[in-house]
């Protein structure tokens, strides 16, 4: 922040009146809500208005500060006459005043930067939610206090981890570069240990227990007879998942394509004997007929998966 | 060839509209079959 008098003024005052001004900073960004600061304020050269203050008190600091600290009683007569008479009588009482009063507001200050950061480090000892944070964030905005580098740095390096979640539960990716449920679970071990509860690691949970439940329904369908339709939609529902799932996966393909192709035989069979008549379904003619046409079928490749 | 497009998905486990329909039929033609063969056998004994 520019000071109004910082270069070629008397060095000897220097370091008063920046303590000075330091102060008046303070006073303007942290407490300003109530009496402090109240000759300072209306306007943004409060820096300008801090030396005539010190100017009006002929650059005595303490009762610079004093009437920055608390207006009221200088303003008001009756305080005043009682405030001056008294330190008058102790030569001593101003300056003590003075520095208790710093000391009570920055310290209050520190004390209330302290107990936040105390609080987010706690919170991050389980996964903050995003609305959480902001509400730290805007803690810190408020005080005016940069979060802790090293806390700032868990952040980043849980959004790092979200980044790397989100690759990895992503649908599109190829079956073969999938990651196994073993791995996905071992992932979902390391998103427990994150600070940070990004979306991609709700979902990365979220995944964890459909894959749990789709392999549940894989493992009751087989030996158990299924509707194609069923069928069919437990292989969709398994191929978007980001789960490289092997054998009960491939197993399952199999069984529809299988029982897509017996289908289509069947309907085959079905429109060559409508155009014979119902009643010679099954005859032996028939029968070695619909063998050929079979057969012919069977060739073909009509696999969907 | 039917009774085995019908074992086809017995084996599979799997149901179907086409699949039922195929068993329906089958029943309904060895039910005839089994008709038509008392017949037979009632006009053979006469």
């Amino acid at each position: 922040m520019p000071r109004l008098i910082s270069q070629g003024h008397n060095g000897e005052d220097s370091a008063e009146l920046r303590e000075y001004l330091d102060l008046c900073d303070f006073v303007m960004r942290e407490a300003s809500q109530n009496l402090n600061g109240m000759l300072l304020r209306g306007s943004s050269q409060y820096q300008e208005k801090a030396m005539n203050i010190l100017t009006q008190f002929n650059f005595d600091y303490d009762m610079a500060k004093f009437s920055i600290l608390y207006p009221t009683v200088l303003l008001l007569p009756e305080t005043r006459h009682r405030f001056l008479k008294a330190i008058k009588e102790d030569e001593t009482l101003l300056s003590k005043i003075v520095r208790e009063a710093v000391q009570d507001l920055q310290g209050s200050k520190q004390d209330e930067i302290d107990e936040v950061v105390s609080e987010l480090r706690q919170a991050l000892t389980h996964r903050l939610k995003p609305e959480e944070l902001k509400m730290f964030q805007r803690k810190f905005e408020k005080m005016q206090v940069k979060i802790p580098d090293d806390v700032e740095q868990m952040l980043l390096d849980a959004e790092e981890f979200s980044k790397q979640v989100r690759k990895q539960i992503n649908s599109n990716v190829q079956v073969e570069n999938r990651l196994s449920l073993e791995q996905l679970e071992e992932l979902q071990e390391l998103a427990q240990a994150q600070c940070l509860e990004t979306p991609e690691l709700l979902k990365l949970d979220q995944q964890v227990v459909s894959a749990r439940d789709w392999l549940a329904k894989v493992e009751r369908s087989q030996g158990a007879e299924i509707s194609l339709k069923d069928l069919d939609k437990l292989v969709r529902s398994g191929k978007q998942l980001p789960v490289k799932f092997g054998e009960p996966f491939e197993g399952l393909c199999e069984r529809l394509n299988k029982a897509l192709d017996l289908q289509q035989r069947i309907q085959e069979t079905f429109k060559s004997n409508k155009t014979r008549g119902a009643v010679q379904v099954a005859t032996d003619q028939d029968i070695g007929t619909n063998n050929a046409k079979a057969a012919v079928h069977a060739n073909s490749n009509h696999n969907v998966y | 060839m039917n009774a085995a497009l019908q074992s086809e998905g017995e084996a599979l486990k799997v149901s179907f509209k086409d699949l039922e329909e195929l068993r329906e039929k089958i029943a309904r033609v060895n039910s005839w079959k089994t008709q038509a063969n008392a017949f037979l056998d009632h006009q053979t004994i006469r």
